[in-house]
């Protein structure tokens, strides 16, 4: 480790995070309106463009965004070096990624082949932008630590999920070239779903669970096993088709289910014991991974549609956007704090000014949030069997995004007053 | 026993005084303010006792071996201070018994030292070890605090 090279003075400016964060709510939206609009037509093959469009508004408007933004804050404090040229490129990046993910559901709605070459367009530059600058980080030499083990398979996935993406785009774009996409298509969700989704959560929990909720730390070698058979296994199921393919989902699940058991024997032996609705949050995502290998294994009991809708909606909806939704009432409400108190510790006037993190946003407005999505996810999964209550899922699904919109964005608003009356106070001469 | 190297031995007494911090807490959820402050008291006095460790003999050290004076540890130095003035805070609102105000100061405080540690834990302590030769005799010191 060269320690000439690290800083602890890498804090990103705060809308560098904060752009990501902001927009995954509104692409939210925009999935629970379209799923408002189609009904419960959404329901009847997952084929429908809708639920195309719906799928990827969610995976790469919602959560891609939101790992970015998560991405760009974090590794400076994990590993004391910026992303390279994040300054610069953030904002290009995350526009490409907009536009990307607006013109692919263009595409899948209208079926024209010049949204799809556009989404192709927008998507290959973002997406290369982001894991290029990634990429020197992620190979340079760091300490042996459990995250950078877990991003650098993370990183690995995600370029797998998205590069079968990208080529099924290509197909979309370009049906001259005859690509025969559909073959893909199982690949890209296995590892966009039982990989990438289930690494996030992994990658998200033995960070935060520890730090936040005072627990016993993640065991490094077993989380780094299991990521790695996890990597193991989902290579195995791409190449290998034989009869005991079974066995590899046995694999696949034991897994998935030791993860969780532990996950939660974690958290209920955790010190920090005070009602906070982030770890509810963190309970519902794992509750739903568990979930998920059940279905997986009554699957056979279930029509094929009705068990590939409730498995997505399960993994998508249930694992990662819940713990994610759980984040975003804490991370942008501390960087909020953190910057304005750095704004304001040279200015004795002004310390009195900053809020805290529950004046950002109240514990109250948690709640509601966590009671909206329980609401929201209950509905989905029941109208998948009775798809009379889509309009209905699709009204609380609305909901629950509209207030994390508005959670947020009132959360930007006082950094902009406070921001203003801070910088209203004299400065100290002598800055600490 | 004393820790071979100054990570895992800084890195115990964040863990100690969060176990100070979530007993604070929690008594304070419970609204049994009268162990609650005694407990808060506690975890205040650790937590300074480790700041005055890194600060006068710590950062000092490491200054000194790498010549590194304007950077991390100034950085450290004032985040420590932001962690001092949420605690002042927390202080007051303890005083005046303000339930809501003691917990929403004490969830931002949380956030803000567990960012500070991985900072320490990740980068800083790691530095120490690596341009640190006095190791066992630096945390000998600390003790002493």
């Amino acid at each position: 480790m060269n320690i000439r090279g690290l800083s602890l003075e890498t804090i990103p400016p705060i809308f560098i995070p904060l752009r990501f964060f902001l927009s995954a709510p509104l692409f939210g939206i925009l999935a629970s309106v379209l799923m408002l609009y189609s009904g419960a037509d959404i329901w009847v093959t997952r084929w429908n463009v809708i639920n195309l469009a719906l799928t990827h508004l969610l995976t790469i408007g919602f959560i891609l965004m939101v790992m970015f933004g998560a991405l760009y804050q974090f590794i400076p404090v994990m590993t004391g070096q910026l992303i390279p040229g994040s300054k610069k490129l953030a904002p290009s990046i995350h526009i490409m990624i907009s536009l990307g993910v607006l013109t692919l559901t263009a595409g899948f709605l209208s079926h024209s082949r010049i949204f799809f070459i556009l989404a192709l367009f927008f998507l290959s530059i973002g997406l290369s932008l982001f894991a290029g600058s990634l990429l020197p980080l992620l190979i340079a030499r760091l300490q042996n630590q459990l995250i950078v083990f877990l991003l650098r398979i993370l990183y690995l996935v995600l370029m797998v999920t998205l590069g079968i993406g990208l080529y099924m785009l290509l197909a979309y774009s370009a049906p001259s070239l005859e690509i025969a996409f559909r073959n893909y298509t199982d690949f890209h969700a296995l590892w966009g779903l039982a990989g990438w989704i289930v690494l996030i959560i992994m990658a998200i929990s033995s960070q935060v669970i520890p730090m936040f909720y005072v627990t016993p730390e993640f065991s490094r070698n077993y989380l780094k096993m299991l990521s790695l058979a996890i990597l193991i296994t989902l290579i195995s199921l791409s190449l290998y088709q034989g009869e005991y393919i079974k066995t590899l989902d046995v694999l696949l699940s034991l897994e998935l289910f030791i993860f969780v058991v532990y996950t939660l024997r974690l958290i209920e032996q955790r010190k920090r014991k005070i009602a906070d609705v982030t770890i509810y949050f963190f309970r519902l995502s794992l509750v739903s991974l568990l979930f998920s290998i059940i279905i997986w294994w009554l699957g056979k009991y279930l029509s094929q549609q009705t068990f590939y809708f409730l498995i997505a909606s399960v993994l998508i909806y249930g694992l990662a956007v819940s713990a994610i939704t759980g984040m975003l009432h804490k991370i942008p409400a501390f960087l909020i704090f953190l910057h304005l108190q750095k704004l304001s510790l040279s200015r004795p006037d002004a310390l009195s000014l900053v809020p805290n993190m529950k004046q950002v946003i109240s514990s109250q407005n948690s709640w509601i949030q966590f009671m909206l999505f329980l609401l929201s996810y209950a509905f989905i999964l029941v109208s998948v069997f009775f798809p009379q209550l889509t309009v209905l899922s699709a009204f609380f699904m609305l909901l629950n995004f509209s207030w994390l919109a508005y959670c947020l964005f009132q959360a930007i608003r006082l950094y902009h007053k406070t921001r203003h009356e801070i910088l209203a106070c004299p400065r100290l001469k002598m800055s600490i | 026993m004393l820790s071979s190297s100054i990570n895992a031995f800084m890195a115990a007494h964040h863990k100690e005084c969060d176990d100070l911090f979530a007993q604070a807490e929690k008594s304070v959820a419970d609204g049994n303010w009268d162990s609650a402050l005694q407990q808060w008291r506690e975890f205040t006095d650790e937590l300074e006792n480790h700041f005055c460790r890194e600060e006068q003999i710590l950062f000092p050290e490491f200054e000194q071996a790498t010549g590194m004076s304007g950077g991390p540890t100034r950085m450290m130095r004032m985040e420590h201070e932001q962690i001092r003035a949420l605690v002042n805070e927390i202080n007051k609102a303890g005083d005046s018994k303000d339930m809501d105000q003691f917990l929403a100061l004490t969830e931002t405080l949380m956030i803000t030292m567990q960012q500070h540690n991985m900072k320490e834990e990740q980068i800083l302590y790691p530095m120490t070890d690596q341009s640190l030769t006095n190791v066992a005799d630096i945390i000998e010191r600390m003790l002493q605090i």
